[in-house]
């Protein structure tokens, strides 16, 4: 839910960045804007053009049609240009320069009185009233000086007008076109004169009879209304533009919104509640599918798009909250199956407060959350300890599975006093049976007679235990190694005896420790188990234990345990002393008839199965049972038969068996009967004492008393 | 305890087996005294017989005494546990054990 509430609900003040509505404005407007002017660009060339060509042809119309007029006069101009262009060429520079002055003007005073002068003037006249022209005079265009010199102007105006022998200079090009005139093209000029703004003057030529241009007639078009009117085209023009402009803009901004931006903000809200409901955990499931966007299609389908993708984010959340329940349903399984593992390895220590003969440590570390590997220790007796570690194939829950069954399995053999051999292949027996899954276990199996320091143990694939004696260093017992468990059905295991002294130690492990890898793939091996272990080989098993983890820990130098590690230490203190109350037994109380002697005899014979007795005695021992009991049920209960408790006591130590009558009949010690003469032929032989004589003979001792109105017989008998 | 028997004429061959105790013993003497009638000479085999008590002892002797009187009785396939008894009780001295 973290992801989600980093996501910012989008206010419709808070877009970043410009709208949509705005750049479609703005696009809208700058690209018009743009076509406006070139529009604007052309439509004013073409106007000028047009008009500008309208202005022109007029004042060469103009011109001409003056000059055509002027042919009749040309006997009278003639002279009237060459007096004037006299008298200009005839002045020095300096009084030229002084031309519009009235010093200057004076200097041709005499011409303006002539009559060629006034006569042409007033025909010059006429034109100028008859037409809307600006002006129209007679020039003359000087190559020497270059200038265009004045010969007749109409004007009245004293401010604009120019009289005879007034000049102005004339630019190259303009001065060759009069000159060179084609009689084809329309000469003309446009000019922004100081005195009349902007003018388009026209000439057409005047020849005399010999063809000769004689002078130029000047027309003078003011190009101010033109002007003027380019002027209000540009305003008029561009206004009516930025309207159509605006107008467009808007109309494109509003069809936007409708149909786009509003789509989006829809959405946007949609998506918005959304991320909102999901963050307060609400389940409505349906925040897309109302938008209705038919009409453009690109939305309908983001609109299609979201409202699938919110349909699969729910279900990918119903999965993942399901996915996410059994994955804790299992951990929290997983945990427990750790905890029910370990509480089934013997953990409490010291293991035996009680004892002061023997100590034991065993610990266990899984690679994963459930091992493999396990160990088991019990004292069978007093004075025998059980001990077995063990290997399952595999690891994790199957082998976790397997080894909660192989313990049961060899715990349970091992209690019911089986020897090392007989329990592997009674466990194995039974797990050939159903192992489909071909699953199997290492074991290493010892029983400890503490008593006597002799250790019976049995190898079923495992490492080689290790061994040190009282005085020597530690070193592994190559003993003799049979199948795995669980590997193949009817294998007959062996086992072997070693006999240990006082001060002995026993290291028992799994491959765990001997194929502890370090990161550079080093074993850490059997040889540094007995370095480590001979290094400090005379402290508690704890600290041995302790010592070799710590070692391996070193070894792999952090690489990850990838197999269980089991450690078992054992250290023989001293002998055991055994006690009556140590020893094997069983005892039975029944009433003293006859027929109680065949459940006596079952439990003896039962018992005596067990302990190995051999096939010879086990029937003498049932001879002796029937005739003491024979005895008491016939003698020790004079009216109502009473209890007899009988007793078997298997002293391992010594190998014998102790049998107990206890009665609480009339008093009578067994051992006082008279024996019968054994020597006498059949005639002369009594039948009584036969029995007790027997168990004298039998038997190895005897032993008679009467304590607390009890008989008690004892007979012991040795096995070896 | 079982017995079989096999009678041959005045010849009895009895095949005992189990073990004869305080409690079959009595059995074993009336079974034996009924099939003794008329019969000469007794065989006991005691192939699979397990172990004996002195109930039994006091059988084959008080037997051992009638049939002294008649052609005999012998006892066969003596096993080392009764061997034993035997032995001990001097009833090797009285039976004849083949």
């Amino acid at each position: 839910m973290d992801a989600i509430s980093a996501v910012e609900p989008v206010g419709n003040g808070e877009k970043g960045g410009h709208s949509v509505s705005n750049i479609v404005f703005r696009s809208t407007v700058l690209g018009s804007i743009i076509q406006g002017l070139v529009a604007l660009l052309i439509g004013l060339a073409m106007y000028t053009f047009a008009l500008g060509n309208q202005y022109i042809t007029l004042s060469y119309n103009l011109a001409r049609s003056a000059s055509v007029a002027l042919t009749e006069y040309t006997d009278e101009l003639q002279p009237l240009v060459e007096k004037v262009m006299q008298r200009y060429h005839a002045l020095p520079e300096e009084e030229r320069q002084k031309t519009f002055t009235k010093e200057y003007r004076d200097l041709y005073l005499d011409i303006y009185a002539d009559d060629e002068y006034s006569k042409i003037r007033r025909l010059m006249h006429r034109f100028l009233n008859n037409s809307d022209l600006f002006g129209v005079y007679i020039g003359f265009y000087d190559e020497k000086t270059k200038s265009l010199v004045y010969i007749v102007d109409p004007d009245d105006n004293e401010e604009t007008a120019t009289y005879p022998g007034d000049w102005e200079p004339v630019k190259d090009n303009e001065l060759s076109e009069f000159i060179n005139w084609d009689y084809d093209s329309k000469t003309y000029s446009i000019d922004n004169t100081e005195k009349w703004g902007w003018i388009c003057t026209s000439g057409y030529p005047i020849h005399n009879a010999h063809k000769e241009i004689i002078a130029f007639v000047l027309a003078d078009v003011s190009l101010n209304d033109l002007y003027r009117g380019v002027k209000s085209f540009v305003v008029q023009f561009s206004l009516s533009v930025l309207l159509i402009i605006i107008l467009q803009a808007a109309a494109m901004v509003y069809y936007f919104r409708k149909r786009i931006v509003n789509p989006i903000n829809d959405i946007a809200e949609a998506a918005s509640n959304y991320a909102r409901d999901k963050q307060e955990g609400s389940d409505v499931a349906d925040h897309f599918s109302h938008l209705d966007f038919k009409s453009v299609s690109e939305m309908n389908h983001l609109k299609n798009v979201m409202s699938k993708m919110e349909f699969y984010i729910s279900e990918y959340e119903k999965h993942l909250t399901d996915m996410t329940a059994e994955k804790e349903r299992i951990e929290a399984e997983l945990s427990l199956a750790t905890r029910i593992q370990s509480d089934m390895l013997p953990s409490d220590y010291p293991a035996f407060p009680d004892r002061d003969d023997f100590d034991i440590y065993a610990a266990m570390i899984p690679a994963k959350e459930v091992g493999g590997d396990f160990y088991d220790y019990f004292l069978l007796d007093n004075s025998h300890l059980v001990m077995m570690v063990a290997d399952v194939s595999g690891k994790g829950v199957p082998a976790a599975l397997f080894m909660m069954m192989s313990k049961l399995l060899l715990r349970n053999a091992a209690m019911e006093g089986m020897s090392p051999a007989n329990a592997l292949t009674e466990v194995n027996e039974i797990i050939c049976r159903n192992n489909k899954e071909e699953m199997f276990v290492t074991v290493w199996l010892g029983i400890l007679d503490l008593a006597t320091g002799v250790l019976t143990a049995a190898n079923a694939g495992h490492e080689f235990p290790i061994l040190k004696n009282s005085q020597g260093k530690y070193a592994a017992i190559k003993d003799k190694h049979d199948f795995v468990i669980g590997g193949m059905p009817g294998i007959k295991y062996r086992q072997y005896e070693i006999k240990i002294d006082p001060g002995s130690r026993i290291f028992l492990y799994t491959d765990g420790v001997a194929e502890a890898t370090s990161t550079d793939f080093a074993l850490f091996g059997i040889d540094e188990i007995l370095d480590v272990l001979n290094r400090d080989p005379d402290v508690a098993p704890k600290q041995v234990c302790d010592a070799v983890y710590a070692g391996v820990e070193k070894f792999v130098k952090g690489a990850p345990q990838f197999d269980d590690i089991t450690m078992m230490s054992i250290h023989y203190i001293k002998r055991y002393e055994v006690k009556e109350s140590d020893m094997p037994q069983r005892s039975i109380t029944v009433k003293s008839t006859l027929d109680q002697l065949e459940p006596v005899t079952a439990m003896a014979t039962e018992f005596l199965d067990m302990y190995d007795c051999p096939k010879r005695i086990k029937p003498q021992i049932c001879v002796v049972i029937d005739e003491i009991f024979s005895n008491i049920s016939s003698y020790a209960y004079e009216q109502e038969p009473g209890d007899v408790e009988v007793q078997i006591v298997m002293n391992n130590a010594q190998r014998s068996v102790d049998l107990t009558f206890i009665d609480s009949g009339v008093e009578f010690n067994p051992l006082r009967v008279e024996e019968p003469d054994v020597s006498l032929a059949a005639e002369d032989r009594e039948t009584g004492g036969l029995g007790i004589l027997m168990v004298k003979k039998l038997m190895d001792g005897v032993f008679y008393e009467y304590k607390d109105n009890k008989n008690i017989l004892k007979i012991r008998k040795f096995l070896e | 305890m079982i017995i079989e028997k096999e009678k041959n004429g005045t010849d009895l061959v009895i095949y005992l087996s189990g073990r004869i105790d305080s409690i079959t013993a009595p059995n074993f003497d009336v079974e034996l005294k009924s099939s003794i009638v008329g019969i000469e000479t007794l065989t006991l085999d005691m192939e699979k017989l397990d172990y004996m008590s002195s109930a039994c002892l006091r059988v084959l002797l008080s037997v051992q005494k009638i049939m002294n009187a008649r052609g005999g009785m012998k006892v066969i396939h003596v096993n080392d546990v009764i061997k034993e008894i035997f032995d001990i009780t001097g009833f090797s001295g009285i039976l004849t054990i083949e």
